[in-house]
């Protein structure tokens, strides 16, 4: 849906951090969403950690450049990483371009897919959620 | 420490923060600190806090992904004992010599109401900055995204970064400034360590030396930003020290930030940076674009406009330096940039306009497409290309070699004369490329003064040459770029050495044929081009 010039697909769940999370069969993957990625500005930088790493729902496991700030990504569920994508070593800019086809970055295998529910889903949920962070970051 | 309460004190009502005046300390001691800190308060185990930091010895710092090799003179710093590190923050790498003042703010992202970084929170944080200033009677202000300028000339630095539930966010303040020691540390985009060059680099920062004549007392400074601080933050600042479980943390993390697994953890394969250079000479001035570029990511990293024209407001060229940073190493993005900026009238230099801008970067686009042809960008720099890009005069397969007096030895007979005897001399640059150029099956010839060079691109012309390569000094193709273009024949142009007529002022003379020093072609260059040449064109070599 698009709200107040931002894209939120319908079809994903949201990490509070305005990271996306799509289902894939029985694998996560998982971006920044178009919120983030247009009050970050330019990226300039991903960190794609090692595969295999274990992640913890709420612990930071990458990070990601914009205008000279380090963002950290926090995992969104349990689970092991299994893939990032390698593109955006070379060409960061591609979640500026396209955060939810090319510029995706981390699959994940979760450890419990019900863990799901605890990430914003519902449209009108999505709706509410956004709004009030778009209230709260307005620019002067 | 204990707490003087001054009577009826409606600060006490104030959210207290923890002020933490660290001493002097190395580059990897105060990055652990940074790294404690910051993870401490990101589980909410310490107060918010505003930290000054200084270091000791004096050192160069990356940004977090940054490759060292890109961005640091390591051999230059090694030998002056200047502390190499990296930063846990984002941004590019500074020089920090023990007159620097760093400060560094703590917090919950809860004080702020965010959790992503914006725009908003960068002005917020970077205003007690900017009060500071107005404290120590200079008017500063805040330059999205995250600088503090001084009519257009960057005062202090800042990046961030955060962990959990707290932001971290340093700057620097430049109290006095070693700008000839920060050319040799970093690898900034300045040709040569020339006195003009030192001149462009103090025109874009300042410190607060140079703003008040002489840098006030460290106290003073201080003072300046703690009040800075509590006065746009709204809050209390009281002196504290370390708490339990960051003096545990830091001393856990110090050795991790003293190794070289830290300090050289980004390797050079997409964190490039190289320079690419141009200057064009316009009717009312010489403009010279330096590029520091970023070829695997498409990036301009960073860009220098310089010159002899005068441009207004004083900084405007600043403003638009600062827009195109960053920015898709696009030729037409960038072209639109720069013509929104003149279009809009933020800028206004007599007798030069948009077209005038465009030349010389449209040159260094022209050297970044060079390095396609596996050319090195510090030699596609000495390659300058008229009426068409580098590819297409290769692929006119130009057939004539054009070589200047000035390389001839100054006693040869036939210094000033159009051939050569290819005698062998030593000292002399011109016979080796003269049997280089007739190997490769080229007219050779050489050029005696400005007029001869025209007399022969007309002739050239007029018996159907297709394409030439030749060999001149930069300022040479500056100055006459627009002539090359005139006689609408393609060409490549490879630079000389550097002790020309131009860098002696003797530049009427050579017009003349009268200058009396010898230059020496780039032979490696030389033959690089001509091989590509073979190449494209393949190109029969004679016997």
């Amino acid at each position: 849906m698009e709200i107040q010039g931002y894209n939120l697909p319908e079809d994903l769940y949201y990490e509070k951090n305005h990271y996306w999370v799509k289902v894939e069969g029985d694998i996560l993957v998982m971006g920044m969403d178009d919120f983030a990625q247009q009050l970050a500005g330019d990226i300039v930088f991903v960190q794609i950690p090692f595969a295999g790493k274990k992640l913890k729902v709420g612990k930071k496991f990458a990070q990601v450049e914009s205008g000279k700030w380090l963002g950290k990504v926090y995992a969104p569920v349990n689970g092991e990483l299994i893939e990032g994508n390698e593109a955006l070593e070379a060409e960061p800019s591609l979640i500026n371009q396209d955060c939810y086809g090319q510029g995706w970055m981390f699959k994940i295998k979760p450890a419990d897919t019900d863990e799901l529910n605890n990430l914003i889903h519902a449209p009108a949920d999505i709706e509410k959620w956004v709004l009030e962070d778009i209230e709260k970051y307005k620019q002067d | 420490m204990e707490k003087i309460i001054p009577p009826n004190d409606l600060n006490d009502t104030l959210p207290t923060w923890r002020l933490l005046d660290t001493p002097p300390m190395t580059a990897a001691e105060n990055m652990a600190l940074d790294e404690a800190l910051l993870e401490v308060k990101g589980e909410g185990k310490s107060p918010n806090t505003i930290r000054f930091l200084q270091f000791s010895p004096r050192t160069v710092l990356v940004g977090f992904h940054q490759a060292l090799h890109e961005e640091i003179r390591r051999d230059y710093c090694q030998a002056n004992r200047i502390d190499i590190n990296r930063r846990i923050t984002g941004g590019g790498a500074i020089f920090f010599d023990e007159n620097q003042l760093g400060w560094e703010v703590f917090c919950d992202k809860a004080f702020f109401n965010a959790a992503i970084p914006n725009a908003r929170l960068f002005k917020t944080l970077c205003e007690p900055v900017v009060a500071a200033l107005a404290r120590l009677n200079l008017e500063a202000e805040f330059r999205p995204r995250n600088d503090i300028e001084i009519d257009g000339r960057k005062i202090s630095g800042t990046g961030g970064t955060e962990s959990g539930k707290a932001f971290m966010f340093q700057g620097t303040m430049l109290v006095d400034f070693d700008v000839d020691t920060m050319l040799r540390a970093l690898k900034i985009p300045v040709e040569k360590l020339k006195a003009k060059e030192i001149d462009s680099v103090k025109d874009r920062v300042t410190c607060l030396k140079w703003e008040l004549g002489e840098a006030p007392a460290l106290a003073d400074i201080k003072q300046a930003i703690k009040r800075g601080f509590a006065k746009c933050l709204n809050i209390r600042l009281e002196t504290g020290g370390l708490n339990a479980e960051e003096q545990k943390r830091f001393a856990k993390k110090r050795p991790r930030f003293r190794s070289l697994g830290w300090i050289d953890s980004v390797k050079p394969r997409f964190q490039k940076r190289e320079t690419v250079r141009s200057a064009y000479k316009a009717t009312a001035g010489m403009v010279r674009f330096t590029l520091a570029v970023n070829l695997p990511q498409k990036r301009l990293k960073d860009v220098y406009i310089t010159g002899d024209f005068l441009s207004f407001p004083g900084r405007a060229l600043y403003d638009l330096e600062a827009r195109l940073r960053g920015a898709p190493l696009d030729r037409q993005h960038l072209h639109g940039m720069i013509r929104d900026y003149f279009d809009q009238g933020h800028i206004k230099i007599p007798g030069l306009g948009f077209e005038d801008f465009v030349k010389p970067l449209d040159q260094c686009l022209e050297k970044t497409e060079m390095a396609k042809f596996g050319i090195p960008l510090e030699h596609c720099n000495l390659i300058s290309v008229v009426n068409g890009s580098f590819e297409e005069v290769i692929q006119k397969n130009p057939s004539v070699l054009l070589l200047p007096y000035c390389a001839k030895l100054t006693g040869c007979d036939l210094r000033y004369e159009k051939g050569c005897r290819v005698c062998g001399e030593d000292c002399c640059s011109i016979g080796p490329a003269w049997s280089m150029g007739r190997h490769m099956q080229m007219q050779v010839t050489s050029i005696v003064s400005f007029e001869d060079l025209w007399d022969e691109l007309m002739r050239m012309k007029a018996s159907g040459v297709a394409a030439y390569i030749g060999c001149c000094c930069q300022p040479f193709f500056a100055k006459h770029a627009d002539d090359f273009k005139a006689s609408g024949l393609p060409g490549i142009l490879l630079d000389i050495d550097n002790t020309t007529c131009y860098d002696l002022d003797q530049a009427k003379q050579a017009y003349a044929g009268q200058f009396e020093r010898q230059t020496s072609l780039n032979l490696e260059l030389l033959e690089t081009v001509l091989q590509i040449r073979v190449e494209s064109c393949g190109n029969e070599v004679a016997a």
